[in-house]
């Protein structure tokens, strides 16, 4: 893992955190309006996942970590 | 006994109305779960359960937990020792928008405690699939976490009320 290379954090759907949850956490993380975390909220339902703009490694290790501590599930990729 | 949970956001605020047996088993759940993720009381909660890999493979996300495992089990412990030490079991509750976002991580992670898989795991149609017969307290759980989340998301002068 290099420290130049960017990562891509990805938000999952899943079947145990409400839409209202979701949103919720994206308002206080992301700094969205509730509607915007609301619609965040059904693109991953709708879509499985979202995914964000890609990061340095520790700034997206971090990121995934307060989502996670909130419930969500989250994960890394390796930008293309 | 009848249970129920009314949640009222308006202005800001949250405010919780329980039955006095939904009061006193939510926070018997909830100090359950908490000394379960200290490390102490009945099994311990280990951190695969509690969040899942980071990466794709097994190494680095064993890398991430080392390096990041212990903060946010610190994290998650903190928020059930604020809400904990702001209620104390009884039948109402006042919340701003940081208690009510404290409340819904709190239901929300203690969900793992009575799943038979971690809670991202688990499958549409299983998703009471609990250990020890808890099925009635995963759904207490899963409902409040949605129902409080909706309430922290009012900010309108509008009142909400929803119920359980």
């Amino acid at each position: 893992m290099r420290a130049e290379e960017k990562w891509v954090v990805r938000i999952h759907d899943d079947n145990v955190n409400s839409f209202a949850g979701v949103a919720l956490v994206l308002e206080e993380l992301l700094g969205s309006s509730p509607g915007e975390g609301r619609a965040a909220a059904e693109r991953i339902h709708t879509t499985g996942s979202a995914e964000l703009d890609p990061l340095p490694v520790g700034p997206a290790e971090d990121f995934v970590a307060a989502l996670q501590v909130r419930g969500l599930h989250a994960t890394l990729r390796p930008a293309a | 006994m009848t249970d129920f949970a009314h949640v009222t956001a308006w202005c800001g605020r949250i405010r919780m109305a329980l039955a006095p047996n939904t009061a006193s088993v939510l926070h018997h759940t909830l100090t359950d779960v908490a000394a379960r993720l200290a490390g102490s009381g009945r099994g311990g909660i280990a951190d695969t359960a509690l969040f899942p890999d980071a990466y794709r493979r097994r190494k680095p996300s064993a890398a991430f937990r080392d390096r990041h495992g212990a903060a946010m089990r610190a994290e998650v412990v903190a928020a059930f020792s604020r809400v904990l030490g702001a209620w104390s079991g009884g039948t109402e509750l006042e919340l701003d928008l940081a208690g009510a976002r404290d409340l819904r991580l709190v239901l929300a992670h203690a969900q793992s405690a009575y799943l038979r898989q971690p809670r991202w795991e688990v499958p549409v149609d299983d998703l009471f699939a609990t250990r020890w017969g808890a099925e009635r307290t995963v759904a207490w759980l899963r409902e409040l976490e949605g129902h409080v989340a909706t309430a922290a998301l009012a900010r309108d002068d509008v009142p909400v009320f929803l119920e359980l």
